[in-house]
């Protein structure tokens, strides 16, 4: 992977680095390039061949300006608290940071880690067991900016809190970093979505970090909407720590990109914390979903419940990988896993494989994955009630759809995604 | 209304129905009984057009509004859009669709066809419910999705709520008896009952008399190895009742 420009971009960053930030970038930078970037001789990258998507040569972009597009004002709902990021750097124009709710603080993640934030220098050196390390480097040696937000102790905030990362105005072969950290203080209750949306037609990549650190006693809906451009390739981690009795209710909605990756961990790290990691891909096309999410059950009495569900038309192929790591400590553990896949497309793929590694002897797991075509017996069903073939289908589809969508239980998150799907499967539209 | 004749067919290459001869006129109610694997529910089959069962010989005429079509080789959808009805042995489950939502594409589909006025949501959402009382349904079961975690006497129910609410010319139940206990039979066949009207026809499909204590038959047929044995009014389902199916049989 070449990136243009690369040195006297690195020595610009570093010189407007504070010394730990100086320090942290030279050290990630040497880390990725001795590293190297997987392929799919790795485990991990079995499925997922990067060899068409880093073949480029790449320019970081440059300006962060949004241009202005129609669409965008889809994303941008009045009701929500809304931060926008343009190529990566936090744009306060289109941003409600002026008037947040008490107990919620937005800032630049730049400006914070200049203020030596240790909470921040601690998180982001931590890697997890389902970090693609060369990906991860390559964020922290190279990202300009990102969003910092905080909940305070016991608030709770009743707006969702919409998180955009618009990549704009950028020619063929950009690539951007978009980074963000949250932290949600003990006993506080917040909504979040974080989409990443493009609305130009070219080649581009996103490597996208976000870390979220839930302590105790905390609720948190999070959810990661993923759409980008068509053509573009996104590499993403979400990071998501959970300190006791914390519940997390989360959800990875896949809808863009020619490439995407999506490391998706949950790190349990108190007793009786609450899980649920759901996720939806919805791709047609010639695209390539792989998601890797990890579950890491350090503590016992947690319990987690997972469904994630595929819909793929055209060439399409998704990748599941899902893992749940039961430590020896975490007794009665309770773990649920399930992935569905429905292929509309007969010459889509699916690859998927459970991954439960226990070492705890009083716990309860379960797994399963299924990968079909609409049901014909279904579809009879429906038939011999005068539905045609051509609505029956589309019934069928739509409730595939909707049984995960209505897992997801805020309504502006909802509504958001059903909106993105009626517009790539208009034919489940009623 | 429907004249079955010398109806051959069959699945996967195997010969099930060998050489049917039915007349059903309207306003009649047949039931057609039979010890296990003698065709009954491959008749049902066959009459609502599923899609793996295949006609090799023979014709089944219906005839609705002075015009006669045969059923054989035409798509499900269209029986059911012409008034053709059957009631699931068992009914299918399907995630996702809210039965209402369901229903009310079922019924506007029918409507559309039959040149009669769509209702709107909140038109059919009253015309829906009033059909539900006479199942004595559960409000809740209609924002349910299809026959998804319903037990065996709502899934049943619930097929007779379609039949209800898509008012058939001509309704095939199909066992509808089986899994039933005595007070989910009984309501079944009142809603039943109340469908039974002069111009159409309801075939009950059944294995036990025990049904046909609740809705009377104008004539009952034996079905025995792919051919109907014997046909006799509703006596014939008190006689199979005391003597079983064997003397019918030799």
């Amino acid at each position: 992977m070449n990136i243009e420009g690369l040195d006297s971009y690195r020595s610009n960053l570093e010189n407007n680095s504070g010394s730990w930030l100086k320090a942290f970038r030279q050290r990630s930078f040497k880390q990725w390039t001795e590293a190297g970037l997987p392929t799919v001789k790795d485990e991990e990258w079995k499925y997922t061949s990067l060899a068409d998507t880093v073949n480029h040569s790449f320019k970081i972009a440059s300006h962060h300006k949004l241009i202005e597009d129609k669409q965008f004002s889809d994303y941008r709902d009045k009701k929500d608290i809304n931060i926008v990021l343009v190529n990566g750097v936090l744009w306060r124009g289109l941003s409600d940071v002026d008037h947040l709710p008490r107990g919620l603080s937005v800032f630049s993640l730049n400006d914070v880690i200049v203020h030596n934030n240790m909470e921040i220098q601690d998180n982001l050196s931590k890697l997890t067991p389902n970090d693609t390390k060369a990906f991860l480097w390559m964020n922290q040696a190279l990202f300009l900016d990102g969003t910092f937000i905080q909940v305070d102790q016991d608030a709770v905030i009743d707006p969702l809190i919409h998180i955009i990362h618009v990549t704009s105005g950028i020619g063929a072969d950009t690539v951007v970093f978009p980074r963000s950290f949250i932290t949600i203080k003990e006993s506080a209750q917040v909504n979040i979505l974080e989409s990443y949306v493009c609305f130009e037609p070219v080649f581009y990549l996103s490597n996208a970090v976000t870390d979220i650190r839930i302590a105790s006693n905390a609720r948190v809906a999070y959810c990661k909407s993923q759409s980008e451009s068509h053509q573009a390739a996104h590499i993403g981690a979400s990071r998501i720590w959970q300190d006791a009795g914390s519940s997390l209710d989360s959800f990875s909605f896949a809808y863009g990109g020619q490439l995407v990756r999506n490391n998706f961990s949950v790190m349990l790290k108190g007793e009786g914390a609450h899980t649920v990691m759901n996720g939806f891909y919805a791709i047609d096309g010639n695209q390539h979903v792989d998601n890797h999410t990890l579950l890491d059950i350090q503590q016992p009495g947690c319990t987690s419940f997972q469904l994630y569900k595929g819909l793929l038309s055209g060439k399409s192929r998704a990748v599941f990988n899902g893992k749940i790591y039961v430590h020896p400590l975490a007794q009665k553990t309770d773990a649920y896993q399930l992935n569905k896949h429905l292929l509309l497309g007969r010459e889509a793929h699916v690859d998927t494989k459970p991954q439960l590694e226990i070492f705890a002897d009083d716990v309860k797991c379960t797994h399963g994955a299924t990968i079909g075509q609409l049901s014909e017996e279904e579809i009879f069903y429906l038939e011999s009630r005068g539905i045609n073939r051509k609505l029956a289908v589309q019934l069928l589809s739509k409730g595939f759809i909707d049984d995960i969508i209505n897992t997801i239980k805020n309504e502006s998150i909802r509504e958001k995604l059903s909106r993105l799907l009626l517009k790539k499967f208009p034919e489940v539209k009623l | 209304m429907l004249e079955i004749k010398d109806l051959h067919a069959g699945i996967e290459g195997k010969e099930i129905l060998k050489g049917i001869n039915l007349n059903v006129n309207a306003g009649e109610v047949h039931a057609i009984m039979g010890p296990n694997g003698s065709g009954k529910s491959t008749l049902s089959k066959v009459i609502a057009g599923h899609p793996q069962y295949t006609v090799t010989k023979g014709s089944i005429d219906y005839e609705v509004n002075f015009k006669k079509i045969n059923l054989v080789g035409m798509d499900p959808d269209l029986r059911a859009r012409e008034g053709v009805f059957m009631a699931f042995q068992y009914p299918v489950e399907i995630p996702g669709i809210p039965t209402s939502v369901f229903l009310r594409a079922a019924f506007n589909a029918v409507c559309r066809h039959q040149g009669t006025v769509e209702m709107d949501p909140i038109d059919f959402d009253k015309y829906m419910r009033e059909k539900m009382k006479i199942l004595s349904m559960d409000e809740k079961t209609i924002d349910r999705p299809v026959n998804v975690d319903f037990s065996g006497g709502e899934k049943k129910r619930n097929e007779i709520l379609q039949m209800a609410v898509l008012n058939p010319r001509l309704a095939v139940l199909d066992e509808t008896d089986s899994g039933l206990d005595i007070d989910s039979m009984k309501i079944v066949s009142e809603g039943v009952n109340k469908l039974r009207r002069r111009d159409n026809t309801i075939i009950l499909i059944t294995h036990y008399q025990r049904l046909l204590n609740y809705i009377q038959p104008d004539f009952v047929h034996i079905l025995y190895n792919g051919r109907i044995v014997k046909s006799e009014g509703k006596e014939l389902a008190q006689e199979v009742e005391n003597r079983g199916y064997d003397w019918l049989i030799q």
